[in-house]
């Protein structure tokens, strides 16, 4: 039941009656929801009309005849009300009881009106709230979506904003946005815009528009930004219109350059890490191959000398010649080991499982074969398979092993005790413990710096690269090394290695050395 | 002078060569060393060409070949050598200061027979020679001349 107005008074849905005096209610008016019903039941007295799949019958009367009483709170203006109504043959009785009270002598007049036509009556009332209630969240989306939504017609001009897109053009409400698309555009797109737009109406589908292009838009003040455009066409009643969803990409914008400009970087960084690495590169081929030749020709010419003069010359003379070819043997050593130390700082890690026991058997059979007259106490607790190189890891245990038997050399009864070990959150390893000699604390620091060494090299031998090596293992694997020790009552160390290895250390050089 | 089993040396540095000669001598070894001073030399040795020209026939038992020299350097030297039919069959060993890995890994890619670190260790590098001589000149035969080049 309508009013002149196209208000409901009796709809199927409560929600929709009454919305010209409930303002929640105000939009649900058929003149509003469904012109095009509307533009035919409002202007013609009585009349069937086949609409969206129903057949609508309508006819005006007079509320005083409808109700049989005065028209109450009802609008005293209201000239006529309208029953409309979809006939369908079964529910006759059904919509007689939902038009009861008030209604009955209405369900009457209209049964009586109909029943020559063979059709009986049921109210399209709850079909067009569903149809509300789809219109109302279409255009609540339209409105309030993040995006600026714009609706434009074939002639390019902007037939609906919404708040957003007032925002982001900087139309304030008063200016609404009712007005020509051109103005939206900086001037240098508008020309070639126009025939754009021609062609997706000729076309039209739904699409990103100018993808792979920069779009700028252009708000009011005359500021440029970048936006991304996805475009879908709608037919209307008026016409084709496209609706327009637009996205400022600004912040996305300056987030891609702030990549880009950060890769750039890199990659300078990485050329000039690169270059660095050649250099040493060369520096360590060129220290190996140039440095070698005179120490080589130093020791060779004395021991020559040695051999052709060794009975011109007295005790002390044959000493010199003697302490000339060993230093030149310790030298040749050194220049090995460092060449060593700077190769393990640049070749690349091959990461993979690492079975520390294997590790410790491996040296316990070498070091029983260099040192086979020593009797040394191993106890040896099962430890952990870790994560590393394996060939790098090898010389980690070793060189530690090989400091724990060298270290306890002195000692009548050597111990040495090898356990798991555990760092911080998955890190895992292997302590080694001796009752050797140690070191004073103070100068731990020392002890892995490369030609550091706490001990001199009559006392235990040794180039004092060692360690430095160890530890530059291990900090390329994202790996720790400590010490603790007392002077004569032995030393312990322990490294741990974390569960995976970074990435980036798999490569790239030490950050010291 | 025993021709038919000369060892070549290329070695651009006299107290290099002085210090091979000596511990050569010093362990006996009697065969003749023929001491070039680079790379090119020994090509034309091997070619019979420039000073070469009229060198009596017939390939070296080996050549102790020096990695680093200046110009034609030990691997390209080695590369010739190994590319040619006819000199192929030569022993190679490679002489060099370094034990750098790049060193070693191309001296084999290019089909050395043998590569010896010059140690500076005196007694070991001599060691070293007077076994790669005793190898090649003293227990086996050398390979079978190639012909000579046209």
């Amino acid at each position: 039941m309508l009013n002149a107005d196209g208000y409901w008074l009796k709809a199927g849905d409560d929600a929709h009656e009454w919305g010209f005096q409930i303002k929640e209610h105000a939009g649900h008016r058929l003149s509003l929801t469904d012109p095009a019903l509307w533009a035919r039941i409002s202007t013609e007295e009585q009349g069937q009309l086949l609409h969206r799949g129903g057949l609508f019958t309508w006819r005006r009367i007079d509320p005083v005849l409808a109700t049989g009483e005065s028209s109450g709170g009802i609008d005293a203006t209201d000239a006529y009300w309208i029953a409309a109504s979809e006939l369908t043959p079964v529910e006759l009785d059904g919509e007689f009881a939902m038009l009861r009270g008030t209604f009955f002598t209405l369900g009457c007049f209209l049964a009586a009106a109909f029943a020559g036509s063979g059709w009986l009556l049921r109210v399209r009332i709850r079909t067009q709230g569903e149809l509300d209630f789809s219109r109302d969240m279409l255009a609540l989306m339209f409105e309030n979506a993040p995006d600026a939504n714009l609706l434009v017609n074939q002639a390019g001009r902007i037939v609906r904003a919404n708040a957003k897109a007032e925002v982001m053009f900087g139309w304030p409400k008063a200016e609404r946005l009712d007005r020509d698309l051109a103005i939206l555009l900086p001037e240098r797109f508008r020309q070639r815009h126009a025939g754009h737009l021609k062609a997706y109406f000729a076309n039209p589908s739904p699409r990103a528009m100018g993808a792979g292009l920069e779009l700028s838009g252009l708000r009011k003040d005359g500021s440029e930004f970048p936006l991304d455009i996805m475009l879908s066409p709608m037919r209307t009643t008026r016409g084709m219109r496209v609706l327009a969803v637009i996205r400022d990409i600004t912040e996305r914008k300056a987030a891609e350059q702030a990549i880009q400009r950060l890769n750039k970087d890199l990659v300078r960084q990485n050329s000039r890490l690169a270059a660095t690495n050649a250099e040493l590169e060369a520096f360590s081929y060129s220290v190996s191959h140039d440095l070698r030749a005179p120490l080589r020709h130093i020791g060779g010419f004395a021991e020559i000398l040695s051999r052709h003069a060794a009975d011109r010359l007295d005790e002390t003379g044959r000493r010199h010649l003697k302490v000339i070819t060993d230093s030149t043997v310790r030298m040749g050593q050194l220049i090995d080991d460092l060449l060593q130390f700077s190769r393990y700082g640049r070749t690349q890690l091959s990461i993979g499982d690492v079975s520390l026991d294997a590790l410790v058997a491996e040296s316990r059979l070498r070091l029983a074969q260099t040192y086979p007259h020593r009797d040394i106490v191993w106890n040896i607790s099962p430890l952990p398979v870790v994560r590393g190189d394996t060939a790098l890891i090898r010389q980690v245990v070793a060189n530690l092993l090989d400091n724990a038997v060298k270290y306890t050399g002195k000692q009548s009864s050597a111990v040495i005790d090898i356990l798991p070990a555990h760092g911080e959150g998955d890190e895992a390893g292997m302590t080694v413990h001796d009752n050797g000699a140690g070191f004073d604390m103070r100068y731990v620091e020392k002890l892995f710096g490369v030609f550091q060494r706490l001990h001199s090299s009559h006392e235990f031998e040794g180039s004092g690269v060692g360690l430095a090596n160890v530890r530059r293992i291990l900090t390329r694997h994202g790996g720790r090394i400590w010490a603790e020790a007392r002077v004569n009552e032995g030393a312990t160390f322990t490294f741990v290695l974390p569960a995976e290895i970074p990435p980036s250390d798999q490569s790239s050089p030490p950050s010291q050395p | 002078m025993n021709t038919t089993k000369r060892i070549l040396l290329v070695e651009d540095s006299p107290l290099d060569v002085e210090m091979t000669l000596s511990a050569l001598a010093h362990h006996n070894v009697s065969n003749e060393v023929l001491v070039v001073n680079d790379g090119e030399e020994a090509l034309d040795y091997l070619y019979y060409r420039g000073k070469f020209q009229r060198r009596a026939d017939g390939n070296p038992v080996v050549i102790l070949l020096d990695l680093k020299m200046p110009k034609m350097d030990g691997l390209e030297v080695l590369r010739v050598i190994k590319q040619d039919d006819r000199l192929r069959t030569i022993p190679v060993v490679m002489l060099t200061s370094s034990r750098e890995e790049q060193d070693l890994v191309r001296s084999y890619q290019l089909g050395t027979n043998g590569y010896i670190v010059k140690p500076v260790d005196f007694q070991a590098f001599t060691e070293a020679v007077r076994q790669l001589g005793a190898y090649w000149t003293i227990h086996n035969e050398p390979p079978p001349d190639g012909a000579r080049g046209a």
